[in-house]
């Protein structure tokens, strides 16, 4: 269930109303969280049921092990929650149900009908279905966590916080890189070894690198003691499931997040109003501008294409960090905006980030709920104690970036682009010192300078969009070497540029405009302004002629087969 | 993130969003009220951009609904038949016994054929005999959503009952928006209107010529739309020959076309569409033949009551087709004259009126 499906449409309002309904006719919150664990329990379902073990583990494993850490007594009533929730997934992973059967059933003309099954399509928007070797994966793990559950007790008294801290970590991530990285490793080990049918062609789940980081995050912070545990499992599994940000984020802190679901929040018009408004911009990002963009990026990087010419290659890679972009970003907007609906705050996680001028600027202003946790849970204990030598910043941060490359998947291409990003914040380091000298000083020449970097910067990044693309290095390698080409045969590029002014058949250039354009134009007034809801603070008909504006550019140019976000693959 | 006041006119959620505190939603309600007024001028000067598929459509749905289409005989059927026989031929050779008239439509599959069929009979002058293209009536998802039944025309009660067979929630956002939203529906037309009136620095008129003119064509030609394009022979496509396809979908629909031409009193003639002598040969080979004729018989075995006729056009030459189905303007002509030839010797039998 996509954020641009009307699936998720009738999900929300059901949710909504539901939620409106509890919060005026009940006092207690715990309703509210029931709703919430329920629903995002089944937005999770509705992409592949057999997963929701996965995360019921992950939430099982860290609440214990935050509890076990603080040394804080076994909540009985919880724990029963705990494996009555466990058994329940359990048993939703493995029956051996036919729900085609089911369908068919339940549609008395379906005999008559024959290979029309809407029952069972029905059913697959709950259920999909698919094949059970996820399953038996699951199973070992939750067979893991069942045993961690019944032996929770006795373990709490005689080991210490570092050892829970550590079954925690290696918990999150053996779950994490068995089903991310496993066929990624052991596919090298067989090209090594010359081994054959080691790997397991295992699906990996929705989400899963978002909701383990942030239950990872709990159980450091109870450890580092900056964070109390919750000994109430309902609110520990609405903090990890909470279904805007459960599959691609924003990666949030339990400090902050924690608290805003144990209370009764007040309505807030504004709030409610801004919420809606982040929802309408971000479909639009994701409807006009990144499915839009796809479509210059598609044909150049298709691994048949061995002839794109150094333009064609500029504008595709010009073309992806817009697309990257504004998918990831269209998603964390709708997943803020849907979060305010219910009065829930969540960290902002895109601040306009190709308007960095440097790799340092960039990271603080792109994912910054990644960003951050890598600086907070992975930079800072590689750089160990206070007064480290520069040497171990540089292979920290280095580490840390080609860490945070293999986190978007396990290819050769993201780990590249990660060291890529390494290499180029030490050199940043390293040349910080001397570019601040070298600014000049008069406003104009300090503009033109400023300029100039944020151009040089622009284009770093959108080579490291490139890579980040590509299918595998020798694509990288490929169209890299063809950045040189095809510049002395300007007809078709001038041919581009001339038809720059018409509307009727712009070429890639024209489109490229067309589509990020008006996106470039707010961003420009929201760099300006330092406001990211720049737009809501205008007059109210100013706002009425942008919506509309925006309204029909989506209407007339968007792209509506609903596409998926690219970070539900990461 | 704590949601603050920073002052009395603003709200700050947190470092980088600040907002004006809202009373009313005035900026929303404008644009409510703007996109009615856009919409609403739209659709009613949808004739200036309106695509030649859309506008035919429309523009015949119109003409049945109003009843300024009526006759004793129907056609209905493809593009194939909605280019291909002229009713005023018949009209003319049938010496005033019978008055054709043409409902076929571009794109139409057999779910719009039972639809439109149900809707034509519902008026208080009913045809008594009906020429059905019989055609491979294999109904799926993507021929159900292409063209103009869907984008365009389809009523809401037709979308559900389609809906009972692909069900699809997202399909259901798709129709709204086509519905409500009419610039949504033309979007392709408005675009091109839009981007060639640019270049030109004037609204451009060449659309909405051609779609009035085709709207005095249909009406003055009972429905007949002639193609002009298809003036000369085209090129055949290679394509592999197969064999009769029907599946369930396409077979319900046609069977209630069928059920209500029966409860009506229709007779009903299949009428297979002419094909190019090496498509024809094709199917000889791939059993298409053997495929539509046990098709013909399982029809006439569940409808034991209906009178169902079988009528193949024959004598047509590679010059009369424009590509592997359409006929050229020649092609046309023959169909339109074995048509009235047909009915002719039909007023002309034993038991005609």
């Amino acid at each position: 269930m996509n954020f641009n499906d009307i699936r998720f449409g009738f999900f929300l309002v059901v949710v909504l109303g539901l939620y409106a309904v509890l919060k005026s006719t009940l006092r207690s919150v715990v309703p509210q969280k029931l709703l919430f664990v329920t629903a995002s329990l089944y937005f999770y379902g509705s992409w592949d049921h057999r997963f929701l073990s996965l995360l019921v583990f992950s939430c099982a494993l860290d609440y214990q092990c935050g509890l076990c850490i603080a040394q804080r007594p076994p909540p009985g009533r919880e724990s029963l929650l705990l494996l009555a929730g466990v058994t329940v997934a359990e048993l939703l992973t493995l029956a051996p149900i036919d729900w085609e059967a089911i369908g068919t059933v339940l549609r008395p003309s379906s005999a008559y009908l024959g290979g029309f099954q809407a029952p069972a399509e029905v059913i697959r928007l709950f259920v999909p279905s698919g094949s059970w070797r996820e399953a038996t994966a699951a199973l070992v793990a939750l067979g893991i966590v069942t045993v961690l559950i019944l032996a929770g007790g006795a373990l709490r008294r005689d080991f210490r916080p570092k050892y829970f801290l550590a079954l925690s970590i290696t918990g999150s991530l053996t779950l994490l890189g068995f089903f991310k990285y496993y066929d990624f490793f052991v596919s090298g080990l067989e090209r090594l070894l010359g081994g054959h049918g080691w790997t397991l062609g295992l699906a990996v789940p929705v989400g899963i690198s978002f909701y383990t980081f942030q239950s990872m995050s709990y159980t450091i912070d109870v450890y580092r003691q900056q964070l109390v545990p919750t000994s109430n499992f309902l609110d520990f599994a609405v903090f990890v499931s909470f279904f805007p940000q459960l599959v691609a984020g924003p990666i949030e802190r339990a400090k902050t997040l924690l608290p805003q679901l144990q209370v009764q929040r007040p309505f807030n018009w504004t709030q409610f109003q801004s919420g809606v408004f982040l929802i309408g911009w971000g479909l639009f990002k994701k409807v006009y501008v990144a499915d839009n963009l796809s479509g210059l990026v598609a044909p150049v990087f298709a691994p048949w294409n061995l002839t794109a010419s150094g333009p064609e290659v500029v504008l595709a890679a010009y073309a992806f960090a817009w697309q990257v972009y504004t998918d990831f970003s269209a998603y964390s907007d709708i997943a803020r905006g849907t979060a305010r609906l219910f009065g829930v705050e969540l960290m902002v996680n895109f601040r306009i980030p190709y308007a960095a001028r440097n790799p340092r600027e960039l990271w603080e202003r792109w994912h910054i709920s990644l960003s951050t946790f890598l600086r907070d849970y992975l930079l800072r204990p590689l750089l160990g104690k206070k007064g480290f030598t520069p040497f171990v910043f540089y292979r920290s941060t280095f580490i840390t970036m080609v860490l945070c490359g293999l986190w978007h998947g396990a290819r050769a291409n993201f780990v590249l682009w990660g060291a890529f990003h390494g290499a180029f914040l030490i050199a940043h380091r390293i040349a910080e010192p001397s570019l601040k000298k070298w600014t000049p000083k008069g406003t104009v020449t300090r503009g033109a300078f400023h300029l100039v970097c944020w151009v040089a910067f622009f284009h770093a990044a959108a080579w490291s969009a490139l890579v980040f693309r590509s299918e595998n290095l020798e694509q990288v390698q490929r169209l890299t070497s063809a950045l040189a080409t095809g510049w002395g045969i300007p007809s078709r590029w001038l041919g581009a540029l001339g038809q720059l002014g018409t509307l009727g058949h712009p070429g890639p250039l024209g489109l490229f405009l067309l589509y990020c354009g008006p996106l470039m134009l707010v961003e420009l007034v929201q760099h300006r302004t330092g406001n990211l809801l720049a737009p809501l603070t205008w007059p109210w008909p100013v706002r009425a002629g942008f919506y509309l504006a925006l309204t029909y550019l989506a209407v007339l140019f968007g792209a509506f087969e609903p596409d998926g976000f690219m970070y539900f693959r990461f | 993130m704590r949601t603050e006041s920073s002052g009395p006119s603003e709200v700050q959620f947190g470092e980088f969003e600040r907002v004006r505190r809202s009373q009313l939603p005035l900026a929303a309600m404008a644009l409510l009220l703007a996109l009615g007024a856009v919409e609403a001028t739209v659709a009613r000067h949808r004739v200036w951009f309106a695509d030649a598929a859309s506008w035919t459509w429309e523009t015949k749905t119109r003409m049945i609904r109003e009843g300024a289409i009526d006759g004793d005989v129907a056609i209905v059927g493809t593009s194939i038949l909605m280019s291909g026989i002229d009713p005023a031929v018949a009209r003319q050779g049938a010496a005033g016994r019978y008055s054709p008239v043409n409902l076929a439509h571009l794109g139409m599959t057999v779910q719009a054929y039972a639809q439109t069929w149900e809707e034509f009979l519902s008026q208080p002058k009913r045809p008594r005999l009906v020429f059905v293209e019989l055609r491979e009536f294999e109904v799926t998802r993507a021929s159900w959503i292409a063209g103009p039944y869907f984008s365009h025309e389809a009523s809401w009660s037709w979308f559900l009952a389609s809906g009972v067979l692909y069900f699809e929630p997202s399909l259901l956002l798709t129709f709204a928006a086509s519905r409500a939203l009419p610039s949504f529906s033309y979007r392709q037309g408005l675009v091109s209107w839009l981007s060639r009136s640019w270049l030109a620095r004037r609204p451009m008129t060449d659309t909405r010529d051609r779609n009035l003119h085709d709207t005095e064509v249909l009406r003055a030609r009972f429905g007949f739309s002639p193609d002009d394009r298809r003036r000369m022979p085209g090129v055949l496509s290679q394509s592999r020959p197969r064999p009769w396809r029907a599946n369930l979908a396409g077979r319900y629909w046609f069977n209630r076309f069928l059920d209500a031409s029966e409860r009506s009193s229709v007779e009903v003639v299949l009428l297979e569409a002419p094909v190019p002598p090496k498509v024809a040969e094709d199917r000889g080979r791939s059993r298409y033949d053997a495929g539509r004729d046990a098709f013909i018989q399982s029809l006439r075995a569940e409808h034991p009551r209906l009178k169902l006729e079988f009528f193949a056009p024959t004598g047509f030459g590679l010059d009369d087709f424009y590509d592997d189905l359409h006929l050229t303007s020649a092609g046309a002509v023959k169909l339109s004259a074995q048509f009235s030839q047909w009915l002719q010797a039909r007023s002309g039998a034993p038991g005609a009126r």
